[in-house]
């Protein structure tokens, strides 16, 4: 003990005395003035790659009796969890290919969606809250959303409303996220829609280091979505790079967001369940 | 003050952000200057980690965690920074860190240089813990938030970087007494 508390006070003067000269103010001055002309990003996807302290495990608070987990989909439990979901999905699959598959369409077809193929090594992922599954390569990792999406009128959300999807580990690794909400009684899909456009368009428009794209249609799960593009005009920061989808399948509206190629992936795979 | 400072800030108040970021500036640089031991590395993590901030301070949900946040960010930039490094052509290192002051004893100088060899033995998982440890003195639950990991892998992790820097004193220790043994 008497050696560990020599350690500790060694160390303690030592960072101390190293720590006494003024650091250099160039650092600060750059950060602050190359930040002076660019906006925060959006409330709305801020969160991601912020770091922020809710996504830290010693933050970690379950919900509702629903138990937040990050899922490394390479862990044993998970793979069996996902090796369960491939079966039934490739049962249910035998049975719509032998009765000859839907008759009826949910939608009607919108313009052909920018999306991308998952991969051959792609998981299944399920929500644990809400109702969808997806395809997802197995290096990403799932933070599961811990209370509902409430934002009735406001449709705001945060980090523990959203189904996270990472690119890998690191919190800091690109990411998306999907969240959804059951229609208020007497809100229609295109009422819905419309609320969520306006807000989430104005929410993007003219804020920051890049501009968003006009609304465009594509089809995700069989139904029409609406979708913009943001981009870092200055093409220095992909990070602040994100597509925005909103959707509505019976009655529950859903919204994926986030890295472009992630969201490709997630809208690609889409189901409701 | 500075909770009124981070709601403005987070307004899109760039001057109440310029204030917030000259307030911890030193605590931020020092403590990147302590973990990457290279002043060039210090700096620009500290620059990203301002500007991560700033980009993301609408994420900022408990304004009265401010702070921590930003030791996050700061830790986080400096790993960034040194696999940058990694990648980079190899440069010559200078350390620009504070040298012994005019008061300094013969033993105390040669107890910094010890020090300092054994601490560029520690990964930089290890260099950080200690520095959010002794440095910044933070109680262990916000440690382990600022370094990203549950409280029971920063008391591990706390524990295996003191194991391996005393280690690495020790063997320090040893080559110096063979130096002079072979000396004498």
């Amino acid at each position: 003990m008497t050696a560990q508390n020599d350690l500790d006070r060694t160390l303690r003067g030592w960072f101390d005395a190293d720590a006494t000269t003024s650091p250099p103010r160039e650092p600060l001055a750059r950060a602050i003035e190359s930040t002076r002309n660019v906006r925060p990003r959006p409330r709305r996807v801020a969160w991601i790659g912020s770091s922020w302290l809710v996504e830290g495990a010693s933050q970690f608070r379950p919900r509702r009796g629903i138990t937040r987990q990050a899922w490394g989909l390479s862990r044993v439990s998970s793979l069996g969890a996902a090796a369960v979901t491939i079966l039934l999905a490739v049962g249910v699959g035998g049975v719509w290919l032998y009765v000859g598959g839907r008759s009826v369409p949910r939608s009607t077809s919108a313009p052909s969606s920018p999306v991308s193929t998952p991969s051959p090594e792609a998981n299944a992922v399920a929500s644990t809250l809400y109702r969808y599954s997806v395809q997802v390569p197995s290096s990403w990792v799932v933070t599961f959303a811990t209370s509902p999406w409430r934002g009735n009128s406001t449709l705001d959300t945060d980090a523990t409303e959203t189904d996270i999807f990472r690119a890998g580990p690191q919190s800091d690794a690109p990411a998306a996220s999907i969240r959804g909400q059951v229609l208020e009684s007497g809100v229609t899909a295109a009422a819905w829609l419309e609320n969520w456009k306006a807000r989430e368009g104005a929410d993007a428009g003219g804020r920051c280091f890049g501009s968003r794209s006009a609304w465009s249609t594509a089809t995700v799960d069989g139904v029409a979505a609406w979708y913009f593009r943001f981009r870092c005009e200055s093409g220095q920061d992909p990070a602040g790079n994100y597509d925005d989808y909103g959707f509505v399948v019976g009655d529950e509206a859903y919204v994926i967001s986030g890295a472009p190629s992630m969201v490709d992936v997630l809208t690609a795979s889409f189901k409701t369940t | 003050m500075l909770r009124d400072l981070v709601l403005r800030a987070s307004t899109g108040d760039h001057d109440a952000f310029a204030s917030l970021a000259t307030d911890a500036y030193g605590r931020l640089h020092r403590t990147a200057q302590l973990i990457l031991r290279r002043e060039d590395l210090a700096s620009d993590a500290v620059q990203e980690a301002l500007t991560s901030a700033w980009l993301h301070i609408r994420a900022v949900r408990d304004p009265d965690r401010f702070d921590a946040w930003l030791n996050r960010l700061v830790v986080r930039a400096c790993y960034q920074e040194l696999r940058r490094a990694r990648r980079r052509p190899m440069q010559i290192q200078i350390n620009t860190i504070n040298g012994p002051g005019i008061d300094d004893s013969t033993g105390a100088l040669a107890d910094r240089d010890q020090l300092e060899r054994g601490f560029q033995h520690l990964s930089v998982e290890h260099r950080a813990v200690l520095v959010v440890h002794h440095y910044l003195g933070l109680p262990d639950a916000e440690a382990a938030t600022v370094l990203d990991v549950p409280i029971g892998t920063y008391k591990s992790r706390l524990n295996r970087a003191h194991l391996s820097l005393r280690a690495a004193l020790e063997a320090d220790a040893r080559v110096a007494g063979i130096g002079q043994e072979s000396i004498a």
